[in-house]
């Protein structure tokens, strides 16, 4: 045998082992995620989620929210979260050095007055510049913090400082949350009697389309254009059946940035938000375990499969890039950062599973398949193509693809059925045929892009302009 | 998840013509290629099995919807009739509900009465007094009760945990031999609604399952029972100091909940022995307890254990002097300014401030008062006094 056919052999065998190890995870994720959807639906079935809102018991909440150059929609958006059905709650919003009139609109809005606080800085932070309260009683949940420009971390991490509460629930400022969405997400902290829950999470779904009144979402639709629709499913697969499943074996490592909840306490001494990094959302996560684990303390990362806060979509293939982009860098650099997890023993599940998955099929997953699509290119041009062989694998995982997408969609029509017109599931499995040829491979580019980026060490954020949703003020 | 990944990397398992024919060589040619054709028709096959159940479940659940919509406008009526219905028999008790003559024949459907039972629950949770009792007896005329004993012999959880909600709701005190059983099943659900079925029944006298109850209370189950209790009569909380040395810390943890928010002073000796007790979190809530039922010399006793504790204890200790401490823990408290812990430093200024009048002129004289962080708690508080 020559070094070529060696070469060429561990390649082949070594990319079947892949496929076949990916699509054995993706059977076991959907099988295994039905359990623990359906035990969590029998369950919310007899709560009474009144019980918590009024009970002097409930566990004590800070919502922070970083905001940074907000204006035209931050007070709107402030109200919204300000009118969350929640006893013990604060809010704190985190004017992150915006350049435009954020403040002075929350100021005006909110009869809001700078009051002398002081701050324990028990996780170092930008300098903050103030802190304001309401002068009027109806406010006296809210807190807005101003300070110097930092990023979104070291804005959170100004607002967990801050922050009063037992829990602090991170979200971004813009999303519209469930009238009952911090009752949901507040009662798996209180479940546990074996274990200390550390985080929680919910389901984010995509608002696009779908009316918005007083800040409130009062209609959902599918998103009429493409890109937010296959989001849409994308969001399903990922939160229905992926974080499920891997909620299920306690295996999370992300808790989406969008909405969050976690143990203050433990996040003060894991050592808050890493601001040196785009994807702190799950590298907190993932300290988090680590600290647990240290430590020897026995944790739980949960997640309610309801859909309890929703957010825009990218809706150009520019901003998609740029998110998609973002996610790569952000995943690489918790990974990178905490590569002593890669199948150490000593982390049991942490260290065995879930690291060794998201490295593999998480972030080298679009490498594997960009480097694929070179190899096929070339050799196609060679013509060194079983072509037949080609045809069978390719349509073998096409059509593995439909399978798991239209799961998807059977799982939720049969739990939360947000999307109840015919219409709209006809047009969600249609999109899901387009999706391997016209979304898929967008992803992959960006994907690579942030390679190439992690590579030229750029760190920046990425803008995020939002069309705004359809809002239909009163 | 990148659930398109794959393709492109078995297509690259297809590369080199020599190669992607050796990928196959495991099984001969012919028969791996036909495995996967299988493959993809049983995957396809598996597509429009999931497709055709999509689109039934869906017209399923419109016709359901439809259907029991339906059967509200038809038994509303009848709950109607019966939440007003006010004949009485000789002896004070409801008598039968006049019903339709066709209505018993509908309620031959196993569908038809869970519609009912589940209205007449609902309608039960909103009434109280005769029109709750008619409730009752019409459940009872109906013989919808059966159908809630079918429930608890069921092998499935919920199904259990929903047959002994009804008997609950409906105030069927008659089963309770039935229902207590359940206090201890091994499902979480089911026990809940067993031990709050039985504090509707008995009222206090329902807890008597927290004796030998050898699985967890969580919070929420706490909760739920701590607001069950809140409905009755005080003078009724008899014998809970037993609980607070039972082996099992959640009950012992449940039973300081109980004595705080309802204020059983005479509890104080046996809270106080809390402080002793080997689950922290026990003693942190002893504090919280003792702090409700307070007695002369309560917060020397806290203060005796502060040393020894740990800072969220310490904190609790700070927050509930104001309430239990007088200007003689005025002294301890300024020693907390110099604590490591911010926190406490704070709620002890905070604390100075209400036990002393000359609080701030205190704080303003300590030997920090001009440094990070004393100088800014001084700031803030001082702010707080004058909003």
């Amino acid at each position: 045998m020559s070094w070529q056919q060696i070469l060429f052999g561990f390649i082949t065998y070594g990319i079947m082992l892949y496929s076949v190890t990916l699509v054995f995870f993706y059977l076991f994720i959907g099988i295994y995620s039905i359990g623990e959807t359906r035990n969590y639906l029998h369950k919310n079935s007899f709560v009474d989620y009144n019980l918590m809102a009024s009970s002097p018991q409930a566990p004590t909440i800070s919502i922070i929210a970083p905001a940074y150059n907000e204006g035209p929609n931050i007070v709107e958006n402030v109200r919204s979260l300000l009118s969350v059905y929640y006893k013990n709650l604060e809010l704190i919003v985190v004017n992150d050095g915006s350049k435009d009139d954020s403040l002075s609109l929350l100021i005006e809005a909110y009869h809001l007055k700078k009051i002398p606080f002081f701050i324990d800085q028990q996780i170092p932070t930008k300098t903050v510049r103030g802190v304001y309260k309401s002068t009027h009683p109806i406010y006296d949940k809210l807190v807005v913090v101003d300070k110097e420009n930092g990023g979104k971390a070291d804005a959170l991490n100004v607002g967990i400082n801050i922050a009063s509460n037992k829990y602090i629930t991170c979200i971004d400022v813009d999303c519209i949350l469930e009238q009952d969405a911090l009752l949901k997400m507040a009662k798996p902290f209180l479940e546990e009697t074996k274990a200390r829950v550390i985080a929680s999470g919910g389901v984010i779904r995509i608002a696009n389309s779908c009316t918005i009144e007083a800040g409130r979402l009062t209609k959902v639709r599918l998103p009429e254009q493409f890109l937010p629709r296959i989001q849409t499913l994308e969001y399903i697969r990922a939160f229905l059946l992926g974080r499920m499943a891997w909620s299920r074996l306690n295996g999370l490592l992300l808790i989406s940035g969008a909405f969050g909840a976690f143990d203050r306490e433990i996040v003060i001494k894991a050592g808050g938000y890493n601001p040196h990094t785009v994807g702190e959302d799950m590298e907190l996560v993932v300290r988090m375990r680590i600290y647990m684990e240290d430590h020897g303390l026995p944790y739980k990362v949960t997640y309610i499969p309801d859909p309890l806060c929703w957010t825009e979509a990218p809706a150009s293939f520019r901003i998609l890039g740029r998110q998609r982009n973002r996610w790569t860098r952000g995943t690489f650099e918790t990974l990178n950062l905490h590569r002593k997890l890669f199948f150490n023993r000593k982390y049991g599940l942490l260290g065995m599973l879930s690291y060794p998955y998201w490295f593999f099929f998480e972030y080298l997953a679009p490498i594997v398949e960009f480097l694929g699509m070179i190899f096929f290119v070339l050799f196609s041009i060679c013509g060194n193509i079983n072509w037949s062989n080609f045809l069978i694998l390719l349509a073998f995982i096409i059509a593995f693809g439909y399978l798991y997408s239209s799961f998807a969609v059977l799982m939720e029509v049969m739990t939360y059925n947000q999307y109840k017109r015919k219409r709209d599931v006809i047009r969600l499995l249609v999109t899901s045929l387009l999706e391997p040829f016209i979304f898929h491979p967008f992803i992959v580019w960006s994907a690579i892009r942030g390679n190439i980026d992690l590579i030229n060490k750029k760190s920046s954020w990425g803008e995020m302009n939002r069309q705004g949703f359809a809002r239909k003020e009163k | 998840m990148n659930l398109y990944a794959a393709p492109l990397h078995i297509k690259m398992a297809s590369i080199p013509g020599r190669w992607g024919e050796d990928l196959l060589i495991a099984l001969p040619r012919h028969s791996a290629q036909k495995i996967l054709i299988i493959l993809i028709f049983l995957f396809l096959l598996a597509n429009l099995v999931i497709l055709i159940f999509i689109f039934s479940f869906q017209a399923y659940r419109r016709v359901i919807i439809k259907q029991t919509e339906k059967l509200h406008r038809k038994y509303e009526h009848i709950i109607g009739m019966a939440i007003f219905h006010e004949e009485e028999s000789a002896d004070g008790l409801s008598i039968d509900i006049p019903i339709p003559v066709n209505f018993q024949n509908q309620m031959l459907i196993k569908f038809n009465r869970q519609v009912m039972i589940d209205l007449l629950i609902l309608a039960k949770k909103n009434f109280s007094g005769v029109a709750s009792q008619n409730l009752k007896q019409l459940f009872l005329q109906l013989s919808l009760q059966q159908d809630a004993l079918i429930k608890l012999k069921n092998h499935r959880w919920y199904i259990k945990a929903k047959g002994i909600q009804e008997l609950s709701i409906m105030d069927l005190s008659d089963f309770q031999e039935d229902i207590f059983p359940f206090t201890s099943h091994p499902n979480d659900l089911v026990r809940m609604e067993a031990q709050s079925a039985l504090i509707n029944f008995s009222g206090f006298e329902g807890l008597k399952f927290l004796n030998n109850l050898s699985y967890p209370l969580n919070d929420w189950q706490q909760m739920a029972l701590l607001k069950l209790i809140s409905k009755l009569p005080p003078e009724s909380f008899m014998g809970i100091a037993p609980w607070l040395d039972s082996p099992n810390d959640t009950v012992v943890i449940f039973a300081l909940k109980l004595i705080q928010y309802n204020h059983r002073y005479e509890l104080h000796h046996q809270v106080a022995d809390c402080l002793q007790h080997k689950n922290p979190l026990i003693r942190e809530l002893a504090v919280s307890a003792l702090a409700e039922i307070y007695q002369e010399g309560t917060a020397a006793l806290v203060i005796s254990r502060f040393n020894l504790e740990s800072a969220s204890f310490q904190l609790t200790v700070i927050k509930a002097l104001p309430q239990i401490g007088t200007s003689d823990q005025v002294s301890f408290l300024m020693d907390q300014l110099a604590n490591e812990n911010n926190e406490i430093k704070l709620a002890a200024a905070r604390c100075i401030l209400q036990l002393d009048p000359d609080g701030m002129d205190k704080l303003e004289s300590s030997q920090h008062a001009n440094e990070y962080p004393l100088q800014e708690i001084i700031l803030q508080i001082k702010g707080e006094k004058a909003a």
